[in-house]
């Protein structure tokens, strides 16, 4: 299991990670869709010998038990398969960069990463009636000169995420050190950002368990520095904070 | 019977294979406090519990199987 610590192989120490995302879950029920057809045939023969324990003879029983065992087996598989494409897929983005994991299947598994500073547009495009219903859609991210597009493929909330994404490049490209208090001073105002605000982390599913974690340690960070004399800066006093970044 | 037994055997040899590489993935991957821990061992219980279940089955069959004719003459 993958370090609390460490979200990705070349992640640096100094690297913070702000958001951690996967494809949205609808994306996984197809699976089941498919494995609960796949059933009907197991479900129908075993509730008909149920009902009739005479009705089938001792041998066609016995092929009966050993290739629906193999079958069950074998739609358990194909779940394990779909689970391990959908759930390794990750999209990460942290103080630096963004760093795009993709998983398909067992065998193939593809890191790209891009520097916040090469990031030229980001997009979000949420496309269809069940999309739109269960706020889940993509990010596109253009970049500077020919490094490849960076998609996040049916990751929920994808305009905040984009926001997100923007405000962060924004913040690195002025040369600010993007640290936890930067983020939180530059991001407060963000719907699902990554903010010391309990309302915000309970209304917004964006985050999963690890995420929360995350946000663990900056609310723990954050009350460290507040303690230490920073206090979140009020509209008034924006610019003057800015500056002193 | 032999035959179908061999042929069960063979299956779960792959099977097992199969689910070792799928169950690395998530343990190799996965994040603490993700959803790759529950996965691993409900996957891991279901398929225990279908080959147990199975085998239990062919055997209590086995015991309580028709004699053959030719034995009883």
């Amino acid at each position: 299991m993958v370090s609390s610590r460490k979200y990705f192989p070349s992640q640096r120490d100094s690297e913070e990670v702000f958001l951690l995302l996967r494809k949205h879950w609808t994306v996984y029920i197809p699976f089941f869709i498919i494995a609960g057809f796949m059933s009907l045939p197991l479900i129908m023969i075993a509730t008909y010998w149920i009902y009739n324990p005479d009705g089938i003879s001792y041998m066609v029983g016995n092929l009966i038990l050993i290739f629906g065992s193999a079958y069950a087996l074998f739609i358990l598989s194909l779940l394990l398969f779909g689970f391990v494409d959908y759930y390794l897929d990750v999209d990460i983005v942290t103080s630096q960069r963004i760093v795009d994991i993709e998983q398909n299947g067992f065998f193939k598994r593809k890191i790209s990463e891009l520097s916040l500073d090469q990031v030229e547009d980001v997009s979000a495009t949420v496309n269809g009636a069940l999309a739109t219903f269960f706020h889940y859609g993509d990010v596109h991210i253009q970049t500077a000169g020919a490094l490849p597009n960076f998609v996040f493929d049916e990751v929920a909330h994808p305009y905040r995420i984009s926001k997100i994404i923007l405000d962060l490049h924004d913040a690195y490209s002025k040369g600010h050190t993007i640290s936890k208090e930067t983020v939180f001073k530059e991001l407060d105002h963000v719907p699902g950002s990554v903010v010391n605000d309990e309302p915000y982390r309970r209304r917004l599913p964006l985050f999963t368990p690890n995420q929360d974690k995350i946000l663990d340690g900056i609310s723990s960070d954050l009350e460290q520095s507040v303690a230490s004399g920073y206090t979140k800066p009020s509209p008034s006093s924006d610019s003057k904070n800015k500056d002193s970044l | 019977m032999e035959y179908l037994m061999l042929f069960y055997g063979l299956f779960l040899v792959a099977y097992v294979g199969y689910s070792a590489v799928g169950i690395y993935h998530l343990w190799r991957f996965g994040y603490v406090g993700d959803a790759t821990r529950p996965v691993i061992i409900i996957y891991s219980t279901l398929s225990v519990l279908i080959v147990v279940l199975s085998l239990v089955l062919i055997f209590i069959r086995y015991i309580n199987a028709p004699v053959p004719t030719e034995a009883i003459l």
